[in-house]
């Protein structure tokens, strides 16, 4: 009874510490600045706020509004649409190791995306031509590796895991093919980029499309929490429960490409985050997708802003690459859950 | 009034042929069992009314509408079904597990409602799992899985349940617990039971299948005899009207036990 109350209350305080920490997170990095510097950068850009502060240096101004702002934001949003991409994905294959990277999915995004950036292949869909190939292919990835691993109604985790580094490697030698001819045609956009992830090619025009989609993507999934959460209970018991098993993974299919291909479109594939964030989200508010889509999206954004504050400062000035950072807390937290899976036990008689 | 007609329910997996020419009707406050062997195909007759599976040849009807025909939704709002497969690879508690059971009920973003939290805990009650209701389901023990899968089954109100050896690996106080609570219910129901004995004790009318088909349907004492006990299981038992409870009771004997002059 009291608990969805407490759930409530917890979402807002998070949502409250992720933007205070997205505000504080936007000074951190190679060259640092006040808190009080970025706040004078953002009143410099508010009507009636400007005249309370002192107007910000151009350096600052340009560091700030220009470079830093739209960064914590592209994390805030790559996050949360990670995050909510490997909730869907989970639910699909009902298993907590899914995730966009370890499928597979984001190494066949990168893949179209990177032959769309050197040979122009699907430029006829204009100005989103990058951001759809990535899409397709993700949907490739993930049509593949669910119907590798789907047999008699059921997921075979070693099937699916295994379709999945098949699929990875055949899509990074496609990448990496790329890249090496055609070294020319890449500028932000290089190899590292596709295979390790960076949000260091944020701009404000770039925010838009990531940003529109997750929020689509998100409520579509959300309308659909009860759906998900009876999928979890297997494809047999879905049905029995007036549930339409096919259309719900073939939408669930379709919004996790979307989820990953747009990320990825724009940072490149940033791992693990699709596995860590959903995971904790169910360690905090146990399965129930209802809860579980918006703490993921939620943490997800907090959990890359801080890993590209640390990827912005480990090295300085050098920067690593933030998929690199995520990487590493991720590989052994995926070792983890894999050695301790729970009720995996499944009992069938005929 | 028939609820479930089966018609001439063919099904093969693959090449192998598992049921031929099944008939068989559910009238409405039934408790239907069906008997047979490992194999015999039980819960494939039950998969493929539940829609796990797809005729090959025949037709089923709800409430004399062609089932293929009807939206999931529909069916999920005049029939519960507890299969055999209780995974849950994920964290539920047992209140969100038989709040599952209200899904046929709930539009897109609908929230819960008053009379859904009452199917919810009515169901819970009915099967004595209430006081589990903030328990991880996955960490409950075999016969308490059940039970809440049972609840969620009830929580979905309808007055038909399809159970598939819904007692399997139970404990005989469970057994008896669920069966009580499916009998005081007042629900139809169609189950495959692999215990005689309980099939005798509940049921109303009882589906012998053997060898992929029907051999024979009728009121239990009528099934349960011991010559056809013998040739559809292949053991030899004794059968009785049990003074005891009133109902058939049969008795195994294992061919390590040799008695002299007791008939088969």
């Amino acid at each position: 009874m009291k608990q969805p109350m407490s759930y409530k209350k917890w979402m807002l305080a998070g949502a409250l510490l992720a933007l205070i920490g997205a505000f504080f997170a936007t000074g951190l990095g190679a060259m640092s600045f006040s808190p009080g510097t970025v706040l004078r950068v953002v009143f410099s850009r508010i009507p009636f706020a400007r005249e309370l502060a002192q107007e910000p240096s151009r350096l600052e101004f340009n560091m700030i509004w220009k470079l830093r702002i739209p960064r914590v934001l592209l994390g805030l949003i790559i996050g949360s649409a990670l995050g909510i991409c490997g909730v869907a994905m989970q639910a699909l294959v009902r298993n907590k190791l899914a995730d966009p990277f370890i499928l597979g999915v984001s190494s066949g995004a990168s893949a179209t995306a990177s032959l769309f950036m050197v040979f122009g292949v699907f430029s006829f869909f204009g100005r989103y031509a990058l951001s759809l190939s990535a899409f397709l292919g993700a949907l490739f990835s993930i049509v593949f590796v669910f119907a590798m691993a789907h047999v008699n109604g059921r997921i075979s985790i070693t099937r699916m895991l295994l379709s999945g580094v098949a699929v990875a490697m055949i899509m990074d030698a496609v990448t990496s093919f790329v890249a090496v001819s055609a070294p020319n045609a890449f500028s932000v956009y290089n190899v590292s980029f596709w295979l390790s992830g960076s949000l260091a090619g944020a701009k404000w025009e770039t925010l838009a499309l990531p940003g529109a989609v997750m929020l689509l993507c998100g409520t579509c999934l959300m309308a659909q929490h009860r759906a998900l959460d009876v999928l979890v209970m297997g494809e047999e018991a879905a049905g029995s429960l007036g549930v339409s098993v096919r259309s719900t993974q073939q939408a669930l299919m379709l919004l996790s490409s979307l989820l990953a291909g747009v990320a990825i479109s724009v940072s490149g594939s940033v791992g693990f985050i699709g596995m860590i964030v959903p995971h904790l989200s169910r360690i905090l508010a146990g399965s129930s997708h209802k809860r579980v889509l918006p703490l993921s999206a939620l943490l997800g954004g907090i959990l890359v802003v801080w890993a590209d504050v640390a990827a912005r400062m480990i090295a300085a000035p050098e920067e690593i690459p933030v998929g690199l950072l995520t990487a590493l807390i991720g590989a052994p937290f995926f070792l983890v859950i894999l050695k301790k899976r729970p009720g995996e036990r499944t009992c069938l008689n005929g | 009034m028939d609820r479930i007609v089966v018609e001439r329910l063919s099904y093969s997996y693959g090449a192998r042929r598992v049921l031929e020419d099944i008939s068989l009707r559910v009238r409405a406050g039934a408790f239907v069992g069906i008997i047979g062997p490992n194999g015999s195909g039980k819960s494939t007759i039950l998969k493929n009314i539940y829609g796990a599976l797809t005729p090959g040849r025949g037709k089923i009807l709800l409430d004399g509408d062609d089932i293929r025909t009807l939206r999931r939704r529909t069916v999920a709002q005049k029939m519960a079904v507890v299969g055999q497969e209780n995974t849950v690879p994920f964290r539920f508690t047992v209140r969100e597990i038989v709040s599952m059971g209200r899904t046929p009920y709930k539009r897109l973003l609908e929230p819960d409602t008053p009379e859904d939290a009452r199917a919810v805990d009515e169901a819970m009650e009915a099967l004595g799992v209430a006081e589990l209701a903030q328990r991880d389901f996955s960490q409950l023990s075999g016969g308490e899985k059940q039970r809440v899968l049972i609840a969620r089954a009830f929580a979905q109100q309808t007055d038909l349940l399809i159970l598939d050896e819904p007692t399997n690996h139970l404990d005989i106080s469970f057994q008896l617990q669920i069966f009580e609570a499916l009998a005081a219910s007042g629900k139809t129901v169609l189950a495959a039971i692999h215990d005689l004995n309980l099939a005798a004790l509940f049921c109303t009318e009882i589906y012998v299948l053997d060898d992929q088909s029907i051999l024979a349907h009728g009121p239990p004492e009528d099934m349960l005899t011991s010559e056809r006990i013998r040739a559809v299981f292949h053991v030899v038992c004794n059968v009785s009207i049990s003074p005891f409870t009133g109902k058939t009771s049969i008795l195994y004997r294992p061919n390590t036990i040799q008695t002299e002059g007791t008939s088969p």
